[in-house]
């Protein structure tokens, strides 16, 4: 059993769905109109070419191309997470990066050779949409955590510096805040997995089941795919985290502003 | 004994301290006042490691104010802020929290002792019950003095400490800084406050000159 295809007469219906809600946001003059027919028309445009380059991807099914797609698509979210956390991509490449792929990377490993075991086991039909799930999570987390964790010790730097006055060696003057990031960025995943199934039906699901999947077959994947998401969240956050310290902080503990992107702190 | 050496400190290329040279003896009481943005503040920050000194030498007790040095000066300096920083749930977990560090581990104050420092700072030791975020200005202050006191701090950073402080609150603060032995370098506007401490200095643009 295959999804229905949606025929382009149809599809196009899908677009005039939009002008009742661009008609209200121009009614209540929120000057948002630009902005979603800009962020539309990049979703619809992004998403087909990415669905012809996967059409291409699965029929090559190449170690290589793949693992090239996943190394390519980490580094964007690991630009989007800097430029996001307001960091600055200079310093802060590298250890961010080694987060988001420690993350990734782990539970990939975990999914594709331990619990799915496709044939070949790099084949693009799991390795890619499972890599792209896990990073997408991985990227919003990360930047809410990269995010609060910089800017609580920008706002608080006196309650931190208190901390070192006090004796504490850096890790210990820094928990409270990485506990603080932590938990912060947590919140939406553990809310989402207290919840899912009972309010939700997530995407991917709804989409494996639309695509002819046993409605069992599709919950053990979402199972699967809630862990591997909060597994990499917590993995990539703390990895990113504990790296990006020796670049943050200079040799008397204080972290420098250099770090931060554009404005200067006042 | 804290020392500034020909210090100058600038930040992205305005000089907020220019060439400055004082030092504090032992036991002594001194006051920097001068408008704000003058470059006070940076000169405490600077004493902690926390503004990096462009030229010149800040010493604390003999050592520099360098890396190699910076954990063992902040172990003889106590900072206290007009808003000092008090951040756990109750009052007793803000005291005791750098006993919490291993720094201190095994150093806890008994219950005596801590009775004594709060009662000669004139805190009712049932405070300690009170949730942190509850307690006024004047509480929050004498607390982390009292936290200084329990860490055996010799060296006393006081900025603007006085502005959000009741009577009692005042007398209390104003007979443990000035009338022990500890040394104490404190910036104000507080006339009292001026005229109680043994030496004046007045920062204008960075540059320092004494007043008495």
């Amino acid at each position: 059993m295959d999804a229905l295809d949606i025929p382009l007469a149809r599809f196009v219906l899908l677009y005039l769905l939009l002008l009742l809600p661009l008609y209200l946001l121009w009614r209540l003059k929120l000057g948002l109109g630009r902005d979603v027919l800009v962020s539309v028309a990049r979703m619809s445009v992004q998403l087909f070419l990415v669905g012809i380059y996967l059409k291409y991807l699965f029929a090559v099914n190449s170690l290589l191309l793949n693992l090239l797609w996943i190394m390519v698509i980490m580094v964007v979210a690991n630009l989007h997470i800097l430029k996001n956390a307001g960091l600055t991509v200079g310093k802060l490449f590298w250890p961010t990066l080694a987060g988001v792929a420690c993350g990734t990377l782990i539970v990939l490993a975990v999914f594709l050779l331990l619990v799915v075991r496709p044939t070949p086991l790099y084949d693009a039909r799991y390795l890619i949409p499972l890599a792209g799930m896990l990073l997408g999570n991985c990227m919003n987390g990360n930047i809410l955590s990269l995010e609060r964790f910089y800017s609580g010790l920008r706002r608080n730097e006196a309650t931190f510096l208190s901390y070192l006055l006090m004796g504490a060696t850096l890790k210990e003057a820094l928990h409270p805040f990485m506990r603080e990031a932590i938990r912060t960025s947590l919140a939406p995943t553990i809310a989402t997995m207290m919840t899912i199934g009972i309010v939700s039906l997530p995407g991917m699901m709804t989409g494996q089941i639309l695509g002819g999947s046993f409605p069992l077959v599709a919950i053990k994947y979402q199972i699967m795919i809630m862990i591997g998401i909060f597994a990499s969240l917590v993995i990539s956050m703390v990895t990113s985290l504990y790296l990006s310290l020796p670049f943050t902080f200079d040799r008397m503990l204080m972290l420098r502003s250099e770090i931060f992107a554009g404005k200067k702190k006042g | 004994m804290i020392s500034f050496e020909a210090v100058t400190i600038a930040m992205q290329g305005r000089i907020l301290v220019d060439d400055v040279s004082f030092t504090v003896m032992a036991g002594e009481k001194v006051v920097v006042r001068g408008k704000s943005g003058s470059g006070k503040s940076t000169l405490l920050k600077a004493l902690v490691g926390g503004a990096r000194i462009t030229q010149g030498v800040i010493r604390v007790n003999g050592l520099g104010v360098l890396p190699e040095n910076i954990q063992q000066i902040r172990q003889d300096l106590a900072y206290i802020s007009q808003e000092p920083g008090v951040s756990r749930e109750t009052a007793a977990e803000d005291l005791l929290l750098p006993f919490s560090f291993k720094a201190h581990h095994g150093q806890e104050p008994t219950a005596a002792r801590i009775e004594a420092v709060l009662s000669r700072l004139l805190l009712d030791p049932a405070i300690l019950r009170q949730k942190s975020a509850t307690l006024s200005g004047g509480e929050k202050q004498r607390l982390v003095i009292a936290r200084a006191i329990l860490l055996n701090k010799r060296i006393f950073l006081a900025d603007e400490i006085t502005s959000a402080l009741d009577a009692e609150s005042k007398d209390a603060v104003f007979s443990f800084l000035l009338e022990t032995d500890h040394t104490v370098l404190s910036i104000s506007h507080d006339p009292e406050w001026i005229d109680r401490c043994g030496r004046v200095f007045i920062i204008e643009n960075g540059s320092l000159r004494e007043e008495k």
